[in-house]
């Protein structure tokens, strides 16, 4: 994971396997952590929300692997003053495909980072066979997981 | 989400009687006590012609004179029996087979699929 260099104006989202630039004007950029599913941490510390940080990544979960971090902002909010943010993901089976600033969506406030990652690849539920040492065969079942 | 079946060739002998078992187990291991329970199902074995999808043999756990499919309960056990007069009249030596489980609930599940190849003269 890094964080390229950008100039104040846009926000450089890095990770292991792209790189994004996000265009923006904006010097302050609200991350609404709505979903339960979105970690935001600064260097591995949890960030408080509501805390004023300088760097920030937004960190993706097979469990919910599209995100759209918006909304209410009334919400507790993350306030980045920096341009570094970067998302990644902690499921190898996970990948970002996009990620950006929306808004301001019609509501007041800050723009808000959206993220878009590629759904985990699950195997569907599925028999195998397997001959059973007496001339015959066992059929067994596998979820999935 | 549908169940994906397992691909597996079988292949008869023209004139011979063909038996085949499977066990159903619910996990990954034959594991006693894991076999699945088929009381209440059902279940039909079909051949076809792969070109034509005409249906060269169709059996159930409604016994015929081509042959069955018994189930055994608790034990988990599919038996498949095709007549040694079903394998001598046939007059297709290769076909595509399906075999499906259909549950107490309605649910039909796909187990195995694959080539069914009568071999002999």
């Amino acid at each position: 994971m890094a964080v390229t260099d950008s100039p104040q104006d846009r926000l450089a989202v890095t990770s292991d396997t792209q790189t994004q630039v996000i265009d923006t004007q904006a010097q302050e950029v609200a991350l609404v952590t709505t979903e339960a599913q979105v970690a935001v941490t600064d260097n591995g510390t949890t960030i408080l929300l509501g805390e004023e940080v300088e760097t920030a990544s937004l960190i993706v979960q097979a469990s919910s692997p599209t995100l759209v971090v918006t909304g209410d902002p009334e919400a507790s909010t993350v306030t980045l003053v920096s341009t570094e943010i970067a998302v990644q993901t902690t499921d190898t089976s996970v990948a970002i495909i996009e990620s950006g600033l929306a808004g301001p969506q019609g509501v007041a406030g800050p723009p808000s980072l959206f993220v878009q990652a590629t759904a985990p690849n699950l195997p569907s539920p599925h028999i195998w066979i397997q001959p059973n040492g007496s001339g015959n065969y066992n059929l067994y079942f596998s979820d999935g997981a | 989400m549908s169940l994906l079946p397992d691909k597996h060739p079988l292949t008869a002998w023209r004139g011979g009687t063909y038996k085949k078992r499977w066990t159903l187990y619910n996990g990954a291991t034959a594991t006693a006590g894991q076999e699945r329970n088929l009381t209440g199902s059902t279940a039909t074995f079909i051949i076809k012609n792969p070109t034509t999808d005409a249906v060269l043999l169709s059996l159930s756990t409604t016994p015929t004179a081509a042959g069955s499919l018994t189930l055994g309960g608790t034990a988990g056990t599919i038996d498949l029996l095709i007549t040694d007069e079903t394998t001598a009249a046939a007059v297709w030596s290769s076909g595509v087979y399906e075999l499906l489980l259909t549950s107490a609930g309605g649910e039909t599940d796909p187990l195995l699929f694959g080539p069914f190849v009568i071999k002999g003269s």
